[in-house]
This record gives C-alpha cells, structure tokens and sequence, in this order.
C-alpha cells in the first residue's frame, strides 16, 4: 500500500497534469517524519512520513496504528513489542512471525517502549499518562505504574499529562520520561524523579541516553543535550519545528516536520540536511 | 654395360653382312655334321672328331651371337614405329579442330548475312533529298560522307523528325477552333456581366431604404469589411479569423473595428514613404529596420519624440466581445503597435446587472492587470514576447516594456496566436511580415473558450467571497458538511476593494509564518492575495490565501496562525500545520464533484470546521483539569493518534464523525 502510494506519486512528478504536480509539491510542504532507524550495518537510515511510508507490520499483525517497536532477546528468544493504538503493548515471536501475547491495563494508546538491560522488563509510555513496567515472562498486570504528572517535579497541567517518550540507560538503573509533564530523570529502584530536563515552551518527543549525557528534542526547533543532573549541556537548532525522532549511529540525524532529515557529525551542531521526498 | 655395348653393336653392324655371316656359318655347321656324320660312319679316330667338333661349336657361338643381334635391332625398329605412329595422331587430331572451327564460323556468316534489320522495311527520302533538306545538325555531313552506316542514322532520325512535325500539324487545327469557340463564350459572358453592373447598383440603391427600416447590417459589414483592408496584416488576421469563428460557431462573440480610418489611410501611404527611406539607407548598411528607424530618428528628433515613436499604436483597432451567459461580458481591444510588431490587448468587463448590485466591477479580482494572466501557464504579459524589442527599448534608455503596460496594454503570447504571429520567446525574429492565419485558427475556439472560464470563474470566485462576509451558511454549497460551526468568519479582508491585493501581499512577505512558504517559492507576482481571521471565544486564527491566477484550475493556499490569547504558547504548531493540510492537500473531500467554481469556499469552510475541531479536542483533552471553555460539540472516536498527537481532522460526511487522517 505504501509502496503503491509513492509511485502514485512518482508518476504524477514524470507524466501528471499540472494539478497532481502542484499536490505533490503541497503534500511536500505538510510532509512529517514520524520514525527512522537504522540497518544493523549502519550504511542505510530508513525513515518514515505520512503520506509514504508504513510500518511493515502493520497490515500483518495489527488492526491498529503501531507507535513504537522495539526488539527483545531473552530466554524465550526474539521477539518483537509493539505499543500499539489500541491501548495494549503487543508481542510477536520473530522467527515464527506469530502473535504471542499482549500487555494490557493501558487507559489510552502507547507513545513509546523501552526495554530494561536484563531484556525480561519493558517499560511503556502512554497517552494516558502512566509509565508502566511489565515483566515479559508473567504477561500480566504491570509491576508498576506511575505518574508522572502526580510528582511535584514533573507535573504541567497547563501541557496535559500525556508520556511520550522513554529510554532506559545502560546500567538498567535510570529511566527518562517526559511529554506533557517535564521530562525528568528517574530512578528505577525507587521509582521517583530525581532531576529534571526543564523546556518551559515545549513538550518532550523523543529522549535518549547516550553515553553519559540525555539527549532529547520536542516541540521547538532545538535537539537538548542534558547532563545527569539536570543542567544543560548544548541546544542544537535544527531544522523541523517538532522533531518526532533522533537516531545515532556514531552520527545523530534528526527528523521531524520537515521535508528535511538534519545529520549532525559532531551532535553539537547541524552538518547538513537531507531531503525526503 | 655388356647390354648396352651389344645394342650399339646391333646398331653399328650391317645386318646385310650378318645374314651373309650366319648364312655361312650355318653352311660351315651343316658341312661339320656332315663331315662328322661321315666320320661316325666310317670310324675314324676319336681326335679328328673332336677338332671338327670344336670347329661347329664355334659355329654355333656365332650364330647365337648374331641372332641375339638380330633380336636388339628388332627392338629399336618397333620403338621407331610406334613414335611415327603417336605423331602422325596428333596431326590428325589438330586438323579435326580446325576443320570444326572453320565450319562454325563459316555458319555464323551466313546467319549475319541471313539478318534482316527494320528499317529496310521504312521508306526513306532518297539520298539526294535527304542531302538537299535535311537540316546539318542531322545529315552530319562530315560523318556520313565516308560512313554509310552513320548516314544510315542519320537519314533515319531525319524521317522520324518528319513524322513527328506531320502528327503536330494535324493536332493544331481542332485545338484552334477549340480556342477560338472559348474565347467567344467568354466575350458573351463579360458583355452579360457588364450589363448586370448598373442594374445591381440601381437595386442596391433601392434596397437601402428596407435595409434601414429593417435594420439589417449588409451596409455595416461591408464598410467594415472595406476598413478592414486598412488594418494593419495581424490585426486584419485576427478580424478575419474572429468574424469567421462568429459565424460559424458562436453567436456571444463579436467583432468590430474601431478608430479613425482616415488617419490610418494617411498612415498607409506614411508607412510606405518610411519603408523607401529604409530602403534608401539599406544601401549604406544591412542592419535591421527597426534599428535603421531609430537611428535615423535619433539624429533628426529630439528624444523623447523618438521614443513616443517606438509606442506608436496603429489608429485602428479590433474590438472582441466576449458575452456570457450570465449576461457579464467582456470586451478585448487589441492594437498593433507598428514599430515594435506586436499586439497588445486592453481588457474591460461589463458585469451583469447583478454583478453590479455586488461591487464586482471595481473589484482587483476583475481588473484589468490581472484577469488575463496565466491564461495559458506562465503568460503574465508583461514582457514584450519579441526579444528585438527588449534591445530596442535598451538603445533609447527606456528600460523595460512592462513600464508601459498600463499605457499601451499587454502583449500576451496568445494575442500574438491569434493575430497569426509565431514569436518565439527567446531565438526571435521569424519574418513578422506574413502572419499565418492558420496559427490563428488552431488558438481561436480555445482561447475564446478559456476567456469564458477565466470570466466565470473570476465572477464565481468573487460571488464566494461576498458571500463569505455575508453569511457562511448558504446549504446548497455545504450539503456535504452537515455540522454546525462554532467558529465564525470575524473578518475577511475585501480583496475586491482596490489595493487590497497589494497590501496582503506586503503583510504575506512580512508575516514570521509564511517565511517557510516564501522560502519554498510559494506567492508569486501573478497571484492574489487575502487575509482574514477566524475567531471563536479567546482563540483567533490568522490566515492568508494565495489565490493563483488560474484558479480553479491551481486551488487556492493557505497559509494559518493560531493566537490563543488564554493559552499562550501552548499550541503545537504541528497541529496547525495539520490544520493546513486539511485545506491544501484533501480539498477535494467534502466537495460536490464538478462543482470546482465552490473549492474556495468548501476550503474555508473546512479550516473553520477544523478549527472547531481543534479547539474542542484541546479541551476535551483537558476536561478531566476541570475547567471547559469550549463544550465538545463534535463526535470523533479519538482526540489523539499517533506521535505527533493528531487531532481529528477528517470528517466522515457518511457517519457524521471526525477521525484522523
């Protein structure tokens, strides 16, 4: 379907009537980057827009919208976890390509999962509100539940309570999460807040570890890159006005509302920017 | 070596005295037997037998001697024979050969002899007439003298010259009397004609008062007709081909020609009087007319004289009317501009009377600069088509045509279609002298046509915007859209007042959020431009339209801001840039098919129902906060989806719900 899509679009480029080049040149415009990942060679980034791309599974496996997917490997073997629209964290077997069980108590969809370093934990963000761990073995309720917008550090009624985005760090004892409350650092043994990444006029899509530093971006022009204990280390402009994605492969590329995926060589300032469509 | 010494002694020795030899030898032999025979008988001694024995034993030996001589010479005669006999075959094969080839040729003469040519069988002139009338250039004397084949040739090509001039006098006669019959036909004719002259007239003038009574125009047409043959050649093209695409396929079209004849018959003979000047200094350089003119004029008259010159239109010019069926037309002057060789055309737009009820006459979106642009794409008509022109206008400092545009009107590329001149825009100056009608037929009906629309459309266009201030609720144009709006439309900038175009278009250049759509290429010098603003309680919505010039053709776009006084800085601008989509991308949804004169409309009524949406998805996200500005009026499954949170832009006419995209 997707594929279909883009070679509508293709064709109306090389041999379409005046119109169906000026709506091309128009979907151009409202063109937004939802996801992008790279190949485990590291020599190809496969992104993602709303009017092109899908998600693979999607037509497979699910009735739903899928919002995130992330891959596990455990004793029970590879399997694939999806936080989907239908406010449940789906499971996929990956060599048998089966449905194998869902993780529900979810009130409202998934923004984004994140899996603990022991792979037998995952962690799910929700529109709801809620930051939920779930033990993959048992499948049942979640072991916790928490909420942001209820900690004095995090909370900002005025932006909503929704969690949007997730990341668990390598040492599998700090979690970061934020969106409609401020994205602030946690403490996985504690489950409480422990410093915060403050942007007063923007809500938080996507956060990450990386080495000893946060990196995060959201609804303003800007990549943050945030040190452990709140302060802030670099605001990198960049192009799109809401980054929906960052992704490093020794590079950081950002992506967003934009027609334009920015790569960052040095992750302190923007390289250079490549077109989508 | 003993073989071959007894066959040179075979050779050597006579075989004569040989036969003699073994003749005696025998004899010897025979008188030894008998000797010894008599001997035997009488019994004589044993010794006297022996000796005479040795003796015929000697006797022998020569007789073998000479008979093995006698076999060698045997020999070589035989080899000498048949030698004689190999020789004296091939003689005879050789006179066999010969004998046939004599026999061959001597058949193939008498064959030559046997042939029989043709023209033994034509009866020539005799010799001495054909001597004493054939012309030289045939009888060649100094050839056929010695050769009686060439004269042969000669003599024949001589009779066939003959016959031919027989066969021509005898076609000549009828041919005569033929010509001789046609040209008293024709006489009788003329005389017929001639005498019909004066009694036309005499009709004629006793016709023309009926004709005034009834007010039939045969008069008026040929008088037209007549000042039609003063018009310049493609304005005169362009009369032509209007007047005949009148008559044959639309009667709302009209033709006329208008301006002072006689200044124009004036300048027909001015014109000529310029072109033997051109002439003359032709002979001084070959540089182009245009140029020589100027020139010319440049060292005689003082500048700005010359340059009122250049802009000279011809006195006449070719009025078209367009009517619609609204009972608007629209009225197209075109003249010729004589030195730079173009057309340009002038524009004015009678509306119907309910037009006029509505203001639309004084409107920018009916005025003149703009209703024929991008009537094919990319014609704004403000540069001079003919690249010679530009260089023209350069030499007397005059800078660029479209300075004059207002002044002298503007010289579309179809203009020139239709007065059958082909200007190539960039390698100019194919010859200007000969307009091709052709070239003006193949645009006349699609040009004509597309006026229609471009007239339709821009009253229809202008019809919405009224309305738009007026009341946003006239259900024949939304009866897919079957929810009823909150927001309203506060304020829309009247683009049909004068100058508003122009001060949306500064107010777009400066906006903070049209700079992405300025930066991609986005309003550009030929569209339109308005602003206005959606409002409903503390939330305002800004938006500019960029209206194309071909609209419907290119729908109008949209650019939105979103100001929320109470909740400042909250908004996600990603929403709004949904909002944009919604109008730009999916205006087709929601719309009556074939109805494209509406699109405009349809799209403002849906950011309006979009804004709605999100405003009460905003809050409807909120209501668990406790406090509502906005009540959640609209049904949608869900207020949010996916990353960036989209908000239930899309209406299910069917259903009557909003979902995402």
């Amino acid at each position: 379907m997707a594929g279909r899509h883009l070679i509508s679009l293709m064709s109306a480029w090389q041999d379409g009537s005046i119109e169906e080049k000026i709506l091309a040149v128009r979907q151009r415009l409202h063109t937004t980057v939802y996801a992008q990942c790279f190949s485990p060679c590291g020599k190809y980034l496969v992104t993602a827009n709303n009017f092109g791309f899908l998600a693979v599974f999607r037509e497979s496996f699910t009735q739903t919208e899928v919002n995130c997917l992330k891959f596990v490997h455990n004793e029970n073997g590879s399997q694939l976890l999806g936080g989907c629209g239908d406010h449940q964290v789906h499971m996929w077997d990956v060599e048998s390509g089966s449905h194998v069980g869902t993780l529900e108590g979810h009130t409202n969809y998934i923004h984004d999962l994140a899996v603990r370093g022991n792979s037998n934990e995952c962690i799910s963000a929700s529109e709801d509100g809620t930051v939920r761990i779930w033990d993959l073995r048992s499948r049942g309720q979640a072991q916790h539940v928490m909420q942001p917008n209820q900690h004095n550090l995090c909370v900002r009624p005025q932006y909503g309570k929704f969690i949007t985005c997730v990341a668990v760090d390598k040492s599998d004892n700090l979690m970061v999460c934020g969106g409609g409350p401020r994205l602030c650092l946690w403490h996985l043994r504690q489950l409480a807040p422990t410093a915060q990444f403050d942007t007063p006029q923007a809500t938080a899509n996507t956060a990450m570890f990386l080495e000893d530093s946060v990196i995060s971006a959201g609804t303003e022009p800007f990549v943050h890159h945030w040190s452990l204990n709140g302060d802030q280390r670099a605001k990198v402009p960049c192009t799109p006005s809401t980054v929906y994605s960052l992704a490093t492969n020794k590079i950081l590329s950002v992506a967003g509302n934009s027609h334009k995926i920015d790569i960052c060589t040095n992750f302190r300032y923007k390289a250079f920017s490549m077109l989508v469509c | 070596m003993g073989f071959y010494h007894e066959e040179s002694e075979a050779a050597d020795r006579d075989a004569d005295k040989d036969l003699a030899l073994n003749h005696q030898a025998a004899g010897e032999l025979k008188k030894v037997i008998d000797e010894i025979h008599s001997l035997k008988s009488s019994k004589s001694k044993q010794a006297d037998i022996d000796e005479l024995r040795i003796h015929g034993t000697l006797q022998f030996l020569t007789m073998r001697k000479l008979n093995r001589l006698a076999h060698f010479r045997c020999k070589s005669v035989r080899d000498s024979t048949s030698d004689a006999k190999l020789k004296i075959d091939q003689h005879h094969l050789k006179l066999q050969n010969l004998l046939y080839e004599a026999m061959y040729l001597e058949k193939e003469i008498t064959k030559c002899l046997e042939f029989k040519s043709k023209d033994e069988e034509i009866n020539l002139v005799s010799l001495e007439e054909f001597h004493r009338d054939a012309p030289e250039s045939i009888s060649r004397p100094s050839v056929t003298k010695d050769d009686p084949h060439q004269l042969t040739l000669a003599r024949l090509e001589f009779e066939l010259e003959q016959r031919k001039r027989q066969a021509l006098c005898e076609t000549h006669k009828p041919t005569e009397e033929k010509k001789n019959v046609l040209a008293a036909e024709i006489k009788t004719k003329k005389e017929y004609l001639e005498s019909l002259k004066p009694k036309l007239q005499t009709i004629l003038q006793a016709t023309k008062p009926v004709q005034e009574y009834l007010g039939m125009p045969f008069d008026e047409v040929r008088e037209q007709h007549m000042v039609a043959s003063y018009l310049p050649r493609p304005l005169y093209v362009l009369y032509m081909q209007a007047t005949a695409y009148r008559d044959a396929c639309d009667q709302h079209v009209s033709a006329c020609i208008l301006g002072d004849i006689d200044v124009a018959k004036s300048l027909e003979g001015v014109s000529q009087h310029l072109d033997v000047d051109d002439d003359e200094s032709d002979q001084e350089d070959s540089e182009k007319p245009d140029q020589k003119r100027r020139r010319r004029d440049s060292t005689k008259d003082p500048l700005t004289v010359k340059r009122q010159k250049l802009l000279t239109k011809h006195p006449l010019t070719v009025d078209l009317t367009v009517h619609c069926k609204d009972g608007s037309s629209l009225h197209l002057s075109f003249a010729y501009l004589i030195y730079l060789e173009i057309v340009t055309v002038t524009v004015r737009v009678d509306p119907s009377s309910e037009a006029v009820k509505d203001g639309i006459s004084t409107g920018d979106l009916c005025s003149p600069e703009s209703l024929l642009k991008c009537l094919y794409p990319e014609d704004l008509g403000t540069e001079t088509p003919r690249a010679s022109n530009k260089y023209a206008l350069q030499k007397l400092g005059m800078g660029e045509f479209s300075q004059y545009v207002a002044e002298l009107g503007r010289p579309y590329l179809w203009v020139q279609w239709l007065c059958g001149m082909q200007v190539l825009s960039v390698c100019d100056d194919q010859p200007t002298g000969t307009p091709q009608l052709s070239l003006s037929e193949i645009h006349m009906e699609g040009t004509i046509k597309r006026l229609r629309q471009r007239m339709k459309h821009r009253l229809s266009l202008h019809r919405q915007l009224s309305s738009l201030g007026l009341s946003l609720g006239r259900t024949e144009w939304l009866s897919l859209i079957r929810t009823a709006m909150r927001s309203f439309l506060l304020r829309l900038i009247h683009v049909w007042r004068h100058g508003n175009d122009q001060r949306a278009r500064i107010s777009w250049r400066a906006s903070p959020f049209t700079q992405e759509l300025i930066g991609q290429g986005i309003g550009r010098e030929q569209d339109l431009f308005f602003n206005g603003t959606i409002v409903n309680k503390s939330a305002k919505l800004d938006f500019f339209c960029v209206l194309p010039p071909n609209y419907p053709t290119v729908v109008p776009l949209f650019a939105i801001h979103l100001i929320w006084s109470s909740r400042k800085g909250i908004a996600n601008a990603d929403h709004v840039r949904d909002m944009a989509a919604e109008v730009n991308i999916h205006f087709s949804e929601l719309a009556r098919p074939r109805h494209s004169e509406e699109v405009l409309t349809n799209q403002i009524r849906r950011l309006l129902m979009c804004f709605d949406v999100y405003l009460e998805s905003e809050f409807d996200l909120e209501s668990s906060l406790g406090h509502s500005e906005i009540p959640k009026e609209k049904t949608f499954a869900r207020t949010a989806l996916g990353p960036n949170r989209a908000k239930p832009f899309k209406y299910n006419s069917h259903l009557g719900y909003f979902s995402q995209r």
